[in-house]
């Protein structure tokens, strides 16, 4: 049952855990893909505030 | 009895078993929205998120409630993928990578359920059963709220309040999807569908060599998967898989079950407006729609070009041999004109006009009859369109459901329609111009073009299903096709709770010698027409280039 993404992300190679290790270190990806995602959802905001003056 | 004639009693016993529910759905529905009551459970839920459940929202507030409560849940997705090797029935997987934990968690809250992941390879138990599940259920209350918001819009008259969110989402949770969705479990565990918490138990093959296989707790997810037109499948073969959708009455119970609400809120929509008759006629529409895109559907698989599947005397590549063609087509046809997403065969073995039809049912932007809540509320907005068009053409005042349309309402409707197709045209468009999509593609020509069009139609249209033939495992891939599903699903939904703001503001209209009549057969063709037109002008030339290419080739 086993993925050869989730073994090198469980290597340190993909992000994640730290090779070695359990603790866990926020990789970059993650403060990417979280800025993302707050970034769609602030412009979704945006369109909100926008319609609202529209009315 | 001829395969052609088990398909067509196939069809008879789903339409059947859909008018059976529609008038006690449809009723209860309405009921849940409109009752003054709270359930006890409800109390106390709301005690303790500290809501009031007496007050009602403006359009606003309940629009940034939508964005907020799913921002929230997009987010907690994503780390509770990014911790799973801390989580328990994680069976050894550790943690999703960050590419795919995002675009998971967008494409389970979004209600599209597209997997970039090999569940079974990837997942324990628990992120499906403490995330993808929940928001199984979440998603699909966030449509129907949207929705309910929306003919309270046309109902209620002079106000800025729409309701209030929070009761809305809890009651349709409590009151409908809960339910359901326990009962239907226990159906399918009657039918065969597996229900396990073991990770795996151990097979002897034929040929004398041990396999391990997986199993999960599929009924239960199973049934909230077709009844909240999600389409995530626990297994990566979907409702392909034996363990998922084991036989010919799971099947079908699992096509009744991804077109039992959307059907039952056209009713709700009549019961709510005081004109059932309302209701009748967008049902008319979505009815009209799905029977002829079954038909191509159905008969374009039963009569497959290409030596081997003319050898062979039918196209079964792609197909199970225990649902056949009949099954397949309307299992295709049905996930595909909901916001489903599960498949039970590999639509990228559709012939090139099969494949296209599923590719049209979703680029009529899905209404018919369309997701859960959101195919009610899509052919509203289509249904304005259509009377603000042929209003025009004929001089009668435009009108709808006593609300008139005028410059604010036309514009918000055609933002929550144009938003689809511009996501869809300029991100597959985007897609196709790099280098890189070549080597992504199974097959070049236009069937790899049906592939990348086929996968960003899917996510805009918060589907789900997919082509495959297409490793979208690249971070340009997630990426896109998450931003593609984030807007695809709230662009429509704030441009609905505002066109419903601006509805409820107005005061009634009594219909009037020039109100154009939106009941009956003249007012079903308008709406018919509109969704075919509006979908031909948009698509015409992609689909030339895909499906319409390979067809004709």
């Amino acid at each position: 049952l086993a993925d050869p993404l989730v073994h090198a992300d469980a290597g340190g190679v993909a992000g994640g855990v730290i090779a070695g290790s359990r603790r866990r270190a926020p990789h970059m990806a993650d403060v990417a893909y979280v800025a993302l995602t707050i970034g769609i959802f602030g412009l979704l905001a945006l369109m909100l505030r926008g319609l609202e003056k529209l009315q | 009895m001829s395969s052609t004639w088990a398909g067509l009693g196939q069809v008879g016993l789903l339409l059947v078993a859909l008018a059976v529910v529609y008038k006690p759905l449809g009723d209860y529905l309405a009921r849940v929205f409109t009752t003054a009551k709270h359930w006890r459970v409800e109390r106390a839920i709301y005690k303790f998120v500290r809501v009031n459940p007496e007050s009602e929202q403006r359009w606003t507030t309940y629009g940034y409630g939508v964005i907020g409560f799913s921002l929230v849940g997009v987010l907690l997705l994503y780390v509770i993928q990014r911790m799973q090797t801390w989580l328990p029935f994680a069976f050894g997987h550790g943690a999703v990578p960050p590419n795919m934990s995002f675009n998971t968690a967008i494409s389970f809250t979004t209600n599209t359920n597209w997997q970039s992941y090999i569940p079974e390879n990837v997942l324990g138990s628990t992120v499906p059963m403490l995330g993808l599940t929940v928001q199984n259920f979440l998603s699909a209350a966030v449509g129907i709220v949207v929705a309910i918001a929306l003919i309270r819009g046309f109902v209620r008259s002079q106000t800025d309040r729409l309701g209030n969110l929070w009761v809305d989402i809890v009651r349709c949770t409590i009151r409908i999807l809960l339910p359901l969705s326990f009962l239907f479990a226990i159906v399918l565990i009657g039918f065969g569908v597996v229900q396990s918490l073991h990770a795996g138990t151990g097979v002897t093959g034929l040929d004398g060599t041990q396999h391990t296989l997986a199993l999960a707790p599929s009924a239960s997810e199973e049934s909230i998967k077709e009844m909240g037109n999600n389409g995530g499948g626990i297994f990566n073969a979907n409702s392909a898989h034996p363990f998922e959708n084991p036989n010919s009455w799971t099947n079908l119970i699992e096509i009744f079950l991804l077109l039992m609400i959307p059907v039952a809120l056209t009713r709700t929509l009549g019961i709510m407006v005081g004109n059932k008759k309302q209701g009748y006629t967008l049902l008319s529409v979505m009815a009209v729609l799905w029977g002829a895109m079954l038909t191509v559907i159905w008969w374009a698989e039963a009569h497959p070009v290409g030596k081997a599947a003319l050898l062979a005397g039918s196209g079964m590549e792609g197909k199970e041999t225990r649902f056949g063609i009949a099954a397949s087509s309307l299992f295709a046809n049905s996930t595909t004109s909901t916001s489903t997403g599960a498949i039970n065969a590999a639509h990228d073995s559709l012939s090139g006009l099969g494949g296209g039809g599923a590719m049209l049912n979703m680029m009529f932007s899905e209404m018919t009859p369309g997701g859960v809540g959101t195919g009610i509320y899509s052919i509203l907005v289509m249904a304005i369109i259509a009377v603000f068009l042929a209003g025009l053409m004929v001089g009668r005042t435009p009108e709808y459901l006593g609300k008139k349309l005028g410059k604010r309402e036309v514009t918000m409707a055609s933002v929550a329609i144009l938003a689809m197709p511009t996501l869809v045209l300029v991100l597959a468009g985007l897609a196709i111009a790099l280098p890189a999509t070549g080597a992504a593609l199974n097959n070049s020509g236009a069937h790899g073009f049906s592939e990348v069009l086929y996968a960003y139609t899917s996510a805009s249209n918060n589907n789900g299903s997919a082509f495959a033939g297409i490793t979208v495992t690249s971070n340009f891939f997630q990426s896109t096709l998450g931003i593609a599903m984030g807007f695809g699903r709230y662009v429509p939904i704030v441009a609905v709770i505002a066109l419903a703001g601006a509805l409820a503001k107005q005061k009634k209209v009594p219909a009037n010698a020039g109100t154009l009549p939106t009941t009956g057969v003249l007012a079903a063709s308008m709406v018919t027409f509109t969704i075919v037109l509006v979908a031909a002008i948009v698509f015409i030339p992609a689909l030339a280039l895909g499906p319409i290419a390979e067809a004709t080739s």
